[in-house]
Formats: C-alpha cells, sequence, structure tokens
C-alpha cells in the first residue's frame, strides 16, 4: 500500500522528513546560539552586577566602554599586530604557492615542504606560545674581560636577532614592540602555511589554455604573474584579509599567554595596560571577574560583532564584482591581440 | 651532495642555462631556510625535554639529554602535589579527549544530517534556510559570549562539560561544506533507489549517505577534533575544577605556577602538543585538502 501511494506522489509526502532531518540543528541553534546572543545584546541596555541591577540603561554601557582607553589600545594594538604579521605572511605564502605550482620551474619535494609550512596551524596557541617564549628567552649573563655585560645567552631566535647586532641588552620578552613582533612573528608562523595552501589551490583553478595563451603571446613570468595570477588570486587574499582582521580581533589564547605571570605583568601587550589585550579578552575579564558587569560586556560584545559585520558585508560586496575574473583577463587579452 | 649533482644532472639534460641553475638553487635554498625556520621551535621543544631544568634556564643549546624520564616524573609529582593544586596530567588528556571525540561526533552526525536535509528534500522555507546557514558563518561566536556565560551559571553548568558538546551539534560551516560535498558527489538517484527497496528515511541517511560521505565526514571530524581540542577560552571560562581540566588548561596553570622547574613544564607542553603532531603526521594530506576545499580558517 505504501508503495502504491509513493508511485503516486513520491517526494511531496517524504518533504516533511525535512523537518525531522533539520529539527536538531534548529533546536540546538536556538538554544545555544540565538538565545545568548539576544541576551548578549539585551544585557549591553542594563546596567547589571553583582550589586546593582538597573533595567534598561539606554546607551551608558556603551559611553562607558567608548570612553574607556584600554578599549581602544586592544582594538589599535590588534590592528598594528595584524599588519605586521598580515603583509609578511601574504608574501610569502603567494611567493611559495607560485613556486609551487609553477609548471617550468617544476620544484621536486614539494609535498614535503607544504607538509612542513602547513604544520604549526594545527598546534595548540597555547603550546606555541611557550615554545616561542624558549625560542626568544633570555638566558644566562655573558661579560667580557673586564667583567662588562656583552649580552645574554637565549634562546636560539634570540641568537639570531643578537647574531643580526639587534637586541643585545634588552629581553624581547619585556620589551612592548619587540612582543607586539613576537606575537606577530607567532601569527605569521601559524598561518602562512595555511594561506599557501588556499593560494595554491586558487592557481590550480586556473585554467592552463589562460597561461598557455600568456606563453603564445610572449609574455614575460612577471607579466604572467602581475596581470593572471594575481587578479585571479584577488578574491582570495581578501577573503584572508578580512577573516585575518576579524581573527585577530577574537584572537584569546596567544595574548592571553603572551602576558603569563613569567612574563612582567606591567608590560603593555594588546592595551593600555596588561589588564586589557584584545577585545575578545577584554569580554572575558568584564564577564568572568567580579564584579561581573555583564552590560559592559554585552556592550563590548555588540560592538565586536557589529564591526566585524560590517567588514563582512563589505567583504561580500566586493567579491560578488570581482567575480568571473578569469573571463575578464580572457576579454582583456582578446582586445591586447586586435590592437 | 648527491641530491644536489642529480639535480644539476637533470637540468643539464633538460638543457637549462647556468643562470637557471643557480636561480632554481637559490630558490631550493630559500625553502629549505624557511622550512628550517618554521620546524626548529618544534624541534627545540623536543630537545629542551630531554635536557635538565638548570640547563634549560641557563640557555638553550642543541644538545640532547638524558633528563627524558625525570622530567616525566617531575611533572607527575608536581601536579599532583595537593599542596600544589591536585592536578593530572594523564586526567587532563582524558578530558581533553572526551570532549574532543563527543563533540566531534555529534557535530558531523548531525551536520550531515541537515546537509542532507537541504540536498534531498524540498521543503518550505528551505532557500531561506540555507542562506540563513550561510549568514550564521559570518557571525562572530563573541557576541553570544555573555548571554551563554549567564545562562549556563543560572542552569548550573558551570564545571560541566554541557557548554562545549552540545553547542557543536549546530555547526553552520560544517554544514556548508558537507552541503557543498553532497551536492558533487551524493546523487538523489540513489535515495530513491533506497526507498523503492522499502528502506525508511532514517535508514536511508544512516545506511546509504553516510557510509557514501565518510571522506567528508573524516575531513571535518578531524578539523573538529583539532578545533576541540586547542579550544582554550571555553574551557577557562566555565571549568575551575582541576580534575575537569582540559590540557591547554593545565598548560595555563602550569604557566602561572612559579614553583614549576623548566623541564617538567616543558615536558607538560610537548604531551599536549603530541597528539595533534602525530594526527598531522600521519592525515596531513586530509588535512590540506580539507583547508584548499573549504577555504576554512
Amino acid at each position: 500500500m505504501n508503495k502504491i501511494k509513493r508511485v503516486k506522489n513520491p517526494n511531496e509526502k517524504l518533504n516533511k522528513w525535512a523537518y525531522l532531518f533539520i529539527a536538531p540543528f534548529i533546536l540546538t541553534f536556538l538554544f545555544f546560539s540565538l538565545y545568548p546572543m539576544i541576551s548578549s545584546i539585551a544585557y549591553s541596555f542594563q546596567n547589571e552586577n553583582e550589586t546593582v541591577y538597573e533595567n534598561f540603561t539606554t546607551f551608558s554601557n556603551y559611553k562607558v566602554i567608548f570612553e574607556d582607553v584600554n578599549f581602544w589600545h586592544s582594538f589599535i594594538d590588534t590592528f598594528i599586530i595584524f599588519a605586521m604579521n598580515f603583509i609578511p605572511q601574504i608574501i610569502a605564502a603567494l611567493f611559495f604557492a607560485v613556486l609551487f605550482t609553477n609548471k617550468r620551474i617544476r620544484m621536486k619535494g614539494k609535498g614535503f615542504f607544504k607538509f612542513i609550512y602547513f604544520l604549526p596551524n594545527i598546534l595548540t596557541a597555547a603550546t606555541v606560545v611557550i615554545i616561542f617564549r624558549l625560542m626568544f628567552m633570555r638566558g644566562a649573563a655573558i661579560y667580557d674581560d673586564d667583567m662588562r655585560l656583552i649580552g645574554y645567552e637565549g634562546g636560539p631566535f634570540y641568537n639570531l636577532l643578537r647574531f643580526l647586532g639587534m637586541d643585545m641588552l634588552t629581553n624581547p620578552l619585556y620589551d612592548t614592540w619587540a612582543v607586539r613582533m613576537v606575537i606577530a612573528f607567532i601569527l605569521f608562523w601559524m598561518w602562512f602555511g595555511n594561506s599557501m595552501i588556499v593560494f595554491i589551490t586558487g592557481i590550480n583553478g586556473i585554467s592552463d589554455e589562460v597561461f598557455e595563451a600568456a606563453d603564445v603571446d610572449g609574455a614575460s613570468p612577471w607579466r604572467v604573474f602581475f596581470s593572471i595570477t594575481l587578479p585571479i588570486l584577488k578574491p582570495i587574499m581578501l577573503y584572508s584579509l578580512i577573516t585575518s582582521i576579524i581573527g585577530g580581533l577574537q584572537m584569546f589564547d596567544i595574548p592571553f599567554f603572551m602576558r603569563g605571570q613569567a612574563i612582567d605583568p606591567s608590560v603593555p601587550v594588546f592595551g593600555g595596560t596588561s589588564s586589557t589585550d584584545t577585545i575578545t579578552i577584554y569580554i572575558f575579564e568584564k564577564m568572568k571577574y567580579a564584579p561581573h558587569d555583564y552590560g559592559i560586556a554585552g556592550a563590548a560584545s555588540v560592538v565586536l560583532f557589529a564591526f566585524s559585520l560590517s567588514l563582512s558585508v563589505a567583504m561580500y560586496f566586493l567579491l560578488f564584482k570581482e567575480k568571473n575574473y578569469e573571463k575578464k583577463i580572457w576579454r582583456r587579452m582578446k582586445k591586447y591581440e586586435q590592437s | 651532495m648527491n641530491k644536489a649533482n642529480s639535480i644539476s644532472l637533470r637540468l643539464h639534460k633538460s638543457k637549462y642555462t647556468a643562470g637557471q641553475i643557480i636561480a632554481k638553487i637559490i630558490l631550493y635554498l630559500i625553502c629549505i631556510a624557511v622550512a628550517v625556520m618554521v620546524i626548529l621551535p618544534i624541534i627545540s621543544l623536543v630537545i629542551s625535554v630531554t635536557r635538565a631544568s638548570e640547563d634549560i634556564d641557563a640557555g638553550f643549546k642543541f644538545e640532547i639529554g638524558s633528563h627524558f624520564g625525570d622530567n616525566l616524573t617531575g611533572l607527575i609529582n608536581h601536579l599532583h602535589d595537593p599542596d600544589t593544586g591536585g592536578y593530572s596530567i594523564a586526567r587532563a588528556f582524558l578530558n581533553s579527549v572526551i570532549i574532543s571525540i563527543s563533540s566531534t561526533s555529534l557535530c558531523i552526525y548531525f551536520s550531515a544530517m541537515t546537509a542532507y536535509a537541504c540536498h534531498v528534500y524540498d521543503f518550505k522555507g528551505k532557500a531561506f534556510f540555507e542562506k540563513f546557514i550561510l549568514f550564521l558563518i559570518i557571525i562572530p561566536g563573541q557576541l553570544g559570549a555573555v548571554g551563554f556565560y549567564t545562562m549556563a551559571l543560572k542552569l548550573n553548568w558551570m564545571d560541566t562539560y554541557i557548554p562545549f558538546i552540545f553547542p557543536a551539534i549546530a555547526s553552520p560551516s560544517t554544514v556548508f561544506f558537507m552541503r557543498q560535498y553532497l551536492k558533487q558527489n551524493f546523487s538523489r538517484e540513489y535515495v530513491d533507489a533506497a526507498r523503492m527497496d522499502g528502506a525508511n528515511e532514517f535508514i536511508t541517511f544512516n545506511r546509504i549517505c553516510l557510509p557514501f560521505i565518510k571522506s567528508a565526514l573524516a575531513t571535518m571530524a578531524l578539523f573538529g577534533i583539532i578545533s576541540s581540542w586547542n579550544n582554550f577560552m571555553g574551557p577557562v571560562t566555565f571549568l575551575s575544577k582541576p580534575e575537569l581540566f582540559t590540557l591547554p588548561q593545565i598548560v595555563s596553570y602550569m604557566t602561572n605556577d612559579a614553583f614549576i622547574e623548566t623541564g617538567p613544564y616543558y615536558m607538560g607542553i610537548l604531551i599536549t602538543a603530541l597528539p595533534m603532531l602525530l594526527i598531522y603526521f600521519f592525515l596531513s594530506k586530509v588535512i590540506m585538502k580539507g583547508v584548499s576545499a573549504g577555504g576554512l580558517k
């Protein structure tokens, strides 16, 4: 009997099953994501902590965070560190992606290099920071014959810096700019392999005909890179740019471990004082520690959300414009041939 | 040396000019230098774990020591000492495993189910639902942090694993990945054939679809395990009892512990990093494929 029904109108009846299949997702989303989001927004308009409860204070929480120097410092520091890590990261990723996909150079051992370069990406951020403390560590003092301090023993990267004539006497783990450099380097180290893999996929997606046509026309490798590879990778680069900024604002573990007690707690890393690091740490500390200013934490997360969302929306429209770049390049090449 | 010779020989065969050979050697040297830069920190950690604490404190040296066992017992004893906390590295390891495995299994099973519903059925609101999932991917998780924290307080979820395990059921990016995979690889005809044989819809999903998308499930499982293993903010927000701590929390505890010696400390770091290194060593190809397929961050 069932069979006959199904043959009659096979899909319509069974389509109801879809609601059962998506129900776990929707229920979990409503309960664990949507409700917390709405209540965060609600908190941002309330003045609630252990001692006070004031319903609906309009924008007073927002006023507090916008007047908080630490909040702005964490924003600015995020961007400084972002700039210091993103530019070298993209350059290195592009360089190796082009090198490993180039059909003329035909590198040997590509697989091995890719394996090594991507490796740091899967490590726990907490452990990575500790490893880099070891690398940049300053150890025992070194004196010359007259017992004057000339430097320190240190980790491999510290010794390298010393070898390059930098940082003879300051400890890179105690100096604001040096700490920023160390964090930027950690991020570079963790993420350039990931960007490289994404770029390689992008380059492999370009049809061989485009490159062959350019070859026939006698274009130099540089010309091919700047006129074909780079423009086609532009959307991917834009994507990693935006996700890196958002990821930087949300970063938690690296700055958290970078300022553990082993490091001088008075050193400002992210923010004006060490009590503020990234915005996520700002939110965490406001909500977790007494007096539990949920209102201020909520307001900070709404600001973070608004900022990230507008970046993502901007990216969406920019990417939408950039679609079909390969076709555009074909057209341009044809025009070039005609002229 | 041999390798370099064979390379240059092959270059001669294919009629490269001297300039090109030099360029190629330079490119290889750059690749090797960067590879050394990438791998050096990890090797340094492994070397340090074998050295005595005083030697590590004095300064780094490329010298493999004989203190591996001492550092391991030192770590276990120090953490166990009730005066300094009463932690257990083995328990933390087990906790990390429990959280990763359970949250990841829920995540991939229900994500596959949601993606399957979008792929196989035509239901009302499907177009909206799919766009909505895309939109959810770009929303930063921190927006709900405060609300989730207060909710967990009210429902007595502090010091339980509920906040890490159950939210994994709704993972928009995993659903998106599975949906793309189903679109490319799974034809609706399989479903129709199963229905003709009288299979129930759930059985069709479990017995026909799931085995078919094994590789996508495996990829997403890897990503889930890695991100869950590396998660630090979640545990540090919700867990305060030492016996519930995860490995990254143990790392944090040791970092703030002025009395721990350096050797055991680095041993703790290595134990935290090792499972991920092993997973990567055997499954790096699957991970890289996943990265290039989804552009996942």
